[in-house]
């Protein structure tokens, strides 16, 4: 080795790389979380109180199964692996692993918290996972969208606002025509909300961000205008048909998983398609490096021969079915009606889950999880009735979509183009 | 480009006055109002929310000189089919014992940009007695009865603002207490469970009395059913959905997973807030079943759920309402008063039982009676919800 390259080695090691600090940082957030839940979950679990995870449903063919546990056992033992995980961290070795060290601290973190919470009783964690699962469907729903948009370069903030019309359409069209209308209507519904956001931005270079605003507040005026002047006289068109669940056969019996994951309506499996679908086609086809281009540098797109206006057009469309398909979960599969105002911010949730995935399907997938098991937590700990106010259970949800977004994602890269209209010279 | 700044402008602006004309003219269906937010667009057959509670009222030819009464609703409009409905069911209640004068006065209210001046209207039109339905006139109507101490006013479901203001309130927990009694000894599993909209005192006293019903039930019979959701001794963590929106899947994620516990009985307080618990019963097979409050369930709630419902826990606004515009004409204003329903005066307890019924032993059904009397009598007490304070 010359003395040049030890130079540079020595220079390197003196300026650490932004993930090496970001390693270091982790670890330390790791250690610290490692001693609290030694001390809080750990030394306050009472001595052989034992938790007990219940892992079977009512609808299970398994039934009774479960998973019994000492908590301060548990809590102690997790408390050592996130410590060993923060060191780990602090010595910078194998910087692909800081985000997954992350997850997992977190992910050791809630259990031991749960053993904590559960000490001396029961709980069914297998509900609580499945909960996870259908809360977070309309956020991963919002979050394709966006990507769908955002991926060639129209910011889409009008989510919210194609999920309420979406649900609005699927619940009066299948009340009064059945079903399948219902959820064809609400596709349409969607895409065509999409279609007036890209026709808004691309036609008239309308900022993207007005142009969804706009949409949120059509749709929310348009939606509640007819619940009041329609659906509170006709109540008829107010009970669709509520779709129900489909055990998928053998799947299903799956202890914990079943339940979890094959025991759902068809918009739950549906989801896992689009994504499986969505990440193949970004990044596997000739559509998705098209959709790419445009997004990245729609200029240079445009030279080697895209339509970029079209493709930038049928994106947004598809995006707006999607959340067509998010809004027709809504209105058609919980409650199976319509109410002012339904959706509450989700879209809005979905638009954050994009962006800390990353632009990615299945970074969405991960977000939108994030979110619903947080939910599903904060709502399972206050039936646990261990005395934390209900307020601020109901607050922690999005406390956590903060921290996720503002501190773990860390420096995103959105696509290049992303908001920019493209005015063909 | 300015021509197509100014059809943006247009758009925009269309989008914003629908979204104005249509928040105003909605329902009581999203708001914070709780217990009191009952769903309006359900498939349901007749006109009005008439509580099933027996009149106690002596109606009979007393000595009234009929008032003026003007009723201004709440931005949920008349037909809410829930206290503005009751509350204007009462006024009309009141004309037919001569209490109140024909033709009453009604101004419903679009937004909450309207309370003011329907009130001044009310004023205008020479009313001696006004009726402002619900917490949300509260303001306005704290402001105007000052301003005005020779017109009566009477509001629903908030406490007396002043001398000449008569509050309307319910001590829903006495009845809540029979359920929770009831509820405890129907389960089969040994767990009830109750969840609110949010933490406010108007539904969180449902879940208290529940709560403390199912304990008593305990203590007599030695039993050991649990409630999942209310803790009396700690109520700041009662559980809450954080919504009155039945849409909303934590809805549906909160009752499946007290079913997930093993609850099989069921007391959601918020509005449509049950409908996705009996959704859930439903969906599971679990035996189960469901406790209204407020209006009657049986004939508010849509016709999926009537195998569902164990009983109601009613509160009377329309026989509230008619009291005290009866007290002003009988030349007994109850300015300065709330008028607090409670088992003892009627406006508030159980209905019949629903589709239950045959569930119910003869033995607990004469329990429950018991109960009914033994709290009206004093005989059995706590420490309940402070209301009628104002």
């Amino acid at each position: 080795m010359t003395a040049t390259a030890e130079l540079f080695e020595t220079e390197a090691r003196v300026r650490a790389t932004p993930e090496e600090r970001r390693s270091t940082i982790v670890g330390i957030v790791l250690i610290a979380l490692g001693v609290y839940v030694f001390w809080a979950f750990g030394l306050g679990s009472g001595a052989g109180l034992d938790a007990r995870f219940n892992l079977s449903l009512q609808t299970d063919r398994f039934q009774d199964l479960s998973w019994v546990v000492d908590a301060r056992t548990l809590s102690i033992l997790v408390a050592v692996i996130i410590v060993g995980l923060g060191i780990w961290r602090v010595t910078r070795s194998a910087l692909s692993w800081t985000n997954i060290s992350l997850a997992i601290g977190f992910g050791l973190f809630s259990l031991a918290f749960l053993a904590w919470a559960a000490a001396g009783g029961q709980f069914s964690l297998v509900g609580m996972l499945r909960s996870t699962v259908l809360l977070s469907v309309v956020v991963v729903l919002g979050a394709l969208t966006g990507l769908m948009c955002e991926r060639v370069g129209i910011i889409n903030i009008g989510i919210e606002g194609q999920l309420l019309a979406s649900a609005f359409a699927a619940v009066v069209l299948s009340s009064a025509f059945g079903t399948i209308a219902g959820l064809v209507g609400a596709l349409l519904t969607g895409g065509v909300l999409g279609l007036l956001l890209a026709w808004l931005t691309i036609r008239f270079h309308v900022d993207q961000i007005i142009a969804g605003v706009v949409i949120n507040f059509l749709a929310l005026g348009l939606t509640s205008l007819m619940t009041a002047r329609i659906l509170t006289d006709v109540q008829t068109l107010n009970a669709p048909e509520r779709i129900s669940a489909i055990r998928i056969p053998f799947l299903a019996d799956i202890p914990v998983l079943g339940p979890m994951l094959f025991d759902h309506s068809f918009f739950v499996y549906g989801m896992f398609i689009l994504l499986v679908g969505l990440h193949f086609g970004l990044f596997y086809t000739r559509w998705g490096l098209r959709s790419r281009s445009v997004g990245e540098h729609p200029k240079a797109a445009d030279t080697a021969g895209i339509n970029v206006y079209w493709v930038r057009y049928r994106n947004v469309v598809l995006g707006g079915m999607i959340a067509g398909f998010g809004g027709a979960f809504l209105g058609l599969s919980q409650v199976a009606r319509f109410e002012e105002n339904m959706t509450g911010g989700i879209g809005f949730i979905g638009l954050a889950a994009m962006i800390f995935g990353r632009w990615l399907p299945f970074g969405a997938l991960g977000a939108g999880l994030v979110f619903g098991f947080s939910r599903a937590v904060q709502q399972k700990v206050s039936i646990l009735g261990i005395g934390i106010p209900s307020e601020f259970l109901l607050m922690l949800p999005y406390i956590v979509v903060i921290v996720v977004v503002a501190g773990v994602v860390g420096k995103t890269r959105p696509p290049a183009a992303d908001g920019q209209p493209y005015i063909k010279q | 480009m300015k021509r197509q700044m100014r059809f943006f402008a247009i758009f925009a602006v269309f989008a914003l006055v629908l979204a104005a004309c249509g928040d105003g003219e909605g329902e009581a269906t999203t708001t914070t109002e709780g217990a009191e937010a009952t769903t309006t667009s359900e498939a349901m057959d007749d006109t009005t929310t008439s509580e099933a509670m027996d009149d106690t009222t002596t109606t009979e030819a007393m000595d009234f000189e009929a008032v003026k009464v003007c009723f201004v609703t709440d931005d949920a409009g008349v037909d809410d089919r829930s206290f503005n409905a009751s509350g204007w069911a009462g006024v009309q209640d009141a004309v037919a014992s001569g209490a109140a004068q024909p033709d009453p006065i009604l101004l419903e209210s679009a937004s909450a940009e309207d309370y003011q001046p329907h009130v001044e209207t009310c004023l205008a039109q020479g009313a001696e007695h006004i009726v402002t339905s619900g917490f949300k006139l509260a303001d306005t109507t704290a402001a105007f009865a000052e301003t005005n101490p020779d017109v009566q006013w009477t509001i629903i479901d908030f406490g007396s603002l002043g001398p000449n203001v008569t509050g309307l309130e319910y001590q829903t927990d006495e009845a809540a207490f029979a359920a929770g009694y009831l509820a405890a000894g129907v389960t089969q599993t040994g767990i009830v469970g109750t969840y609110g909209g949010v933490n406010i005192p108007t539904v969180s006293i449902f879940m208290d009395g529940f709560a403390r019903g199912v304990a008593h039930y305990n203590e007599v019979n030695g039993a050991s059913v649990q409630v999942l959701g209310w803790d009396p001794a700690d109520p700041d963590a009662g559980v809450m959905t954080g919504v009155f929106d039945p849409a909303d899947p934590i809805v549906t994620a909160t009752c499946e997973s007290m079913l997930d516990e093993g609850a099989d009985i069921m007391l959601p307080v918020g509005g449509a807030i049950n409908l996705p618990c009996g959704t859930a019963i439903q969906s599971r097979g679990i035996d189960g079943a469901l406790v209204g409050v407020d209006a009657d369930a049986v004939e508010a709630m849509p016709a999926e759920y009537m195998d569902l419902w164990l009983v109601t826990i009613e509160k009377g606004i329309q026989i509230q309402t008619q009291r005290s515009i009866e007290a002003h004409a009988a030349g007994e204003p109850s300015g300065g008063t709330s008028l607090v329903g409670n088992l003892e005066n009627g406006a508030v307890g159980l209905s019949e039982y629903h589709a239950w019924e045959d569930r119910v032993s003869d033995e607990l059904a004469a329990e429950v009676e018991q109960i009914l009397e033994d709290i009206k009598s004093g005989a059995i007490t706590w420490d309940k919800f402070v209301v009628g304070a104002g």
